[in-house]
């Protein structure tokens, strides 16, 4: 069955196209026997190939030989067959489809993202990689292939053209979902990933992504749903996301949208007094922003007024052994503000109660 | 046993726990039996635990995020690291879950502890020169495993060589591991001063690579060989100071030519002129390891486990895994806030169910009008859909979220209203376990005394108490009839008030 040729590869190029043709096969085999067999080729070919990439072997490969390389990486189509195959392959295989990826987005010509370039002319690998996370959950590995792909989707983003591209993908909103559902290790992946997503190339986010009434709401939902319903590990995570993004200057129209809301103000003092001081302190550094905002909506401010003592009483006690001057001063400066605020007046003022905390039943 | 020098083949044989079927969400504690603590690793305490359904022994380490300094990210990157590790030298990974506030992370358990638990049990304190060869080998090809992958352990040394219940020899402890891609993190400062390369602590700009382990092996040998590294009764500050400037350590006394060549060879000063792992694998001294005989440390593992149950040897644990911060049946805020719209008019209750349970009991049109277009859409109140219930938010607002000071005056549980109290308390409501005078007159009389704002209010709330429960005493009943009257009445007016705002 193997042909001479097949074991040794002789140029750069031939472990690209040994590999498609073996990945190719992958799909339609029959026997378990075959499968095994069709997995080590691909393995070997993909070490091979990766070895080229990475110039690890003896003689150091030629810049031609590589160009050649990697042009027939593009014209095979390639990295979306070794996508829609990932599941399929070996463990120590997927390790390698991962790094190739990596390595084919370094790689530059004159100045140019070469794989980049070629990738932005097929968005089906993109919209590919934003599916593969999911994909991978039905299968038995699901970890470690999300793994696999989501450090896909994690080195696509440093480059701003396939950030772009990805942003457009309703997929994206997706990664939510994991973040709150997932393994652990899905779990944080999802959050590195909405992370990167929305915090590295922060111009067209911006623009083109909370430039969008109806991404921003989606968004802030999106948060909420996490901060609400996460375990304690998923809230921590969502509560620093939130917390890093409203920070970004360009994007302030999130800010505002998110500090004018009454609802995300109840939702944010209620992790004010989590139990968890962590939650707390992420908590605080949002609630701040609330407090601090000087046009506060008439709902936000209805509610600080009606829990003022309650906050005075709250705060005046918080992390009182924080060492952390920047936040003494902050703790202060809010304080301050809510003691600022007017007292409320009940109903019935004469009353010596104070108004029922709660409806009847 | 007789190890391979190379790689193994990958085997997807996930174990049983390992498996992503729907535990995500479940407590690991439901799973898993915590037995003793048998370390304590450099992130967090190490149970060995029983996991329930199969019985099969594994180890645990309970990270507790809340005291961590370490950020999450990282330990979720470090994670990531070990779950790229299969190698059967490497101790093997299974998966982490998430309990109240800790990261528990399910590792293959080593029966037989470290190669320096092994040391300091053992009578005579060290090994004989044919069982250090067989450790140093394995140890070498979980190298080569690991630098193979362009990774870097950082931390070799006997206590992170780990020992099955069979004597065979795993690296373990992979806490501080650094991938060599992670350029920026190669420049930290990781590792125990006596087993680090001069390299890493002279922090020369090109920071270092995979040949700072095969340093650590070095000293790592001398320790395994004499019982303790070079140096160890110095301060640890001053040999760090010193490491880069002396001529590196030798190993000293009787030992043969073929082990003082290896360990000259590991200690080589200038990292590109020390030979690699795979290098080191050909060694003579590697030879000594008679295939059968040496190559394994059971009879060390055997023996150490017998004296240490004459010694009656424990580990105290760091953190106690009791230790909770979410515990059931306790509040799970600190503070509870006041989201209520005050000016009550409309009597339909805008049903806002979800996170929040937020009561929004009634108010007048001006103030629904404001309100519900935008709580239909707001996230919150969409989020109620998904029946997400069970999730400690919801009990958030509930309303024994208030102070009681002087709770124990008043023997109805606070926490009526939450989990399975709150159905206990509605069946009891609903059927003949209801008791008017506890759970309502005494109920509201609570918290009326809460509301109170000045002590003499509450002197009073609390005589009236006192006479309501003499009242009650002597004429039974009484509560029944009225809160029966306060209750037709209520309804009576808040009928009128429908009729008249409609």
């Amino acid at each position: 069955m193997a042909f001479w040729w097949k074991k040794t590869p002789k140029t750069a190029s031939d472990y690209a196209r040994l590999l498609s043709e073996q990945l190719n096969k992958l799909d339609h085999v029959s026997t378990i026997d075959n499968r095994r067999k069709i997995q080590d080729d691909c393995s070997r070919y993909l070490a091979g190939t990766k070895h080229f990439l990475l110039g690890d072997v003896d003689p150091e490969p030629t810049a031609e030989a590589l160009d050649e390389l990697y042009s027939a990486i593009y014209q095979l189509d390639l990295l979306y067959d070794l996508l829609t195959n990932l599941h399929d392959l070996e463990f120590e295989a997927r390790k390698d489809v991962a790094l190739i990826f990596a390595t084919c987005l370094r790689h530059s010509r004159d100045n140019k993202f070469v794989t980049v370039d070629y990738m932005v002319t097929r968005p089906k690998i993109v919209s590919l990689i934003l599916r593969t996370p999911e994909l991978a959950l039905s299968k038995n590995n699901a970890s470690d292939l999300f793994l696999k792909a989501g450090f896909i989707i994690l080195e696509c983003l440093k480059y701003e053209q396939l950030c772009r591209l990805m942003l457009r993908d309703p997929q994206i909103w997706l990664f939510f979902d994991f973040a709150k559902g997932g393994s652990f290790e899905i779990s944080t992946e999802s959050f590195q990933i909405l992370s990167s997503m929305f915090s590295v190339h922060q111009k067209p986010v911006a623009t083109e992504f909370f430039g969008q009434h109806a991404n921003l709401q989606k968004f802030i939902d999106k948060v909420n749903m996490l901060l609400a319903h996460g375990n304690y590990v998923t809230k921590r995570q969502s509560i620093k996301l939130l917390h890093s993004l409203i920070m970004i200057r360009a994007y302030n129209n999130l800010l505002t949208s998110y500090i004018n809301s009454p609802d995300n103000l109840k939702l944010i003092m209620i992790l004010l007094s989590d139990r968890s001081k962590n939650l707390q302190m992420g908590s605080f550094n949002i609630f701040k922003v609330f407090v601090a905002n000087p046009r506060k909506s008439r709902p936000v401010l209805d509610i600080m007024v009606k829990n003022r003592d309650k906050l005075l009483h709250y705060l005046k006690s918080f992390n009182t052994d924080s060492k952390d001057a920047t936040f003494l001063d902050e703790r202060e400066y809010v304080i301050q503000e809510i003691e600022s605020l007017p007292r409320l007046v009940s109903p019935n003022s004469d009353s010596t109660l104070e108004v029922s905390p709660q409806r009847l039943h | 046993m007789i190890a391979s020098t190379e790689l193994p083949l990958s085997v997807d044989v996930t174990p049983l726990h390992a498996k992503d079927s729907g535990m995500a969400h479940a407590r690991p504690s439901h799973f898993y039996e915590i037995k003793e603590c048998v370390g304590k690793g450099s992130f967090g305490d190490v149970y060995r635990a029983i996991y329930k359904e199969t019985g099969e022994v594994v180890a645990i380490k309970i990270i507790n995020l809340e005291e961590t300094q370490d950020d999450i990210d990282i330990l979720a990157q470090e994670i990531y690291f070990l779950s790229e590790l299969k190698a059967s030298f490497v101790t093997s990974y299974y998966k982490t879950f998430v309990e109240d506030v800790s990261m528990w992370i399910v590792m293959e358990f080593c029966g037989g502890g470290s190669c320096a638990d092994l040391l300091k049990h053992l009578p005579e304190h060290k090994f004989p020169e044919h069982k250090v060869a067989y450790i140093v080998r394995e140890v070498l090809c979980g190298l080569e495993y690991l630098h193979s992958q362009k990774k870097i352990h950082r931390d070799i040394k006997a206590a992170n060589i780990l020992v099955t219940d069979d004597g065979e020899v795993k690296l373990g402890d992979f806490g501080v591991s650094g991938q060599i891609m992670a350029t920026l993190k190669r420049n930290t400062f990781v590792g125990t001063p006596y087993w680090m390369a001069p390299e890493i602590i002279a922090r020369r700009d090109n920071g270092y690579n995979e040949k700072a382990d095969i340093w650590s092996l070095g000293i790592t040998a001398i320790e395994l060989l004499t019982g303790q590294p070079p140096y160890a009764k110095h301060d640890p500050i001053k040999v760090l100071m010193n490491i880069p400037l002396r001529k590196p350590p030798k190993l000293q006394g009787r030992f043969s030519s073929t082990a003082r060549d290896f360990i000259g060879l590991c200690l080589t000063k200038d990292p590109d002129s020390r030979p690699t792992a795979s290098e080191l694998m050909g060694h003579k001294f590697l030879n000594r390891t008679t295939w059968r005989g040496a190559g394994s440390l059971k009879r060390e593992v055997e023996l150490v486990k017998i004296l240490k149950k004459q010694s009656n040897y424990f580990k105290e644990p760091r953190y106690a895994v009791k230790d909770k911060v979410y515990a059931t049946g306790l509040r799970p805020h600190l503070q509870t806030w006041n989201f209520e719209q005050t000016l009550y008019k409309n009597p339909k209750p805008l049903k806002l169910q979800g996170i929040l349970e937020l009561k929004h009991p009634e108010m007048n049109s001006a103030a629904l009008e404001q309100l519900s277009p935008k709580t239909e859409k707001s996230p919150i109140s969409a989020m109620g859909s998904s029946g997400e219930a069970s999730t400690p938010i919801t009990n958030a607002t509930s309303p024994s979220m208030r102070h009681y000071h002087n709770g124990k005056d008043f023997d109805i549980s606070m926490g009526v209203h939450e989990g399975k109290a709150a159905k206990k308390y509605a069946q009891q409501a609903s059927g003949k376990g209801l008791n008017y005078f506890r759970h309502i007159i005494l109920y509201s009389f609570e918290r009326i005394y809460e509301r109170a704002r000045s002590e003499d209010t509450k002197l009073v709330v609390n005589r009236l108490r006192d006479l309501y429960e003499e009242a009650e005493k002597s004429q039974p009943g009484l509560s029944e009839a009225f809160v029966e009257e306060v209750y037709i009445r209520m309804e009576e007016i808040k009928n009128y008030i429908v009729e008249t705002s409609f």
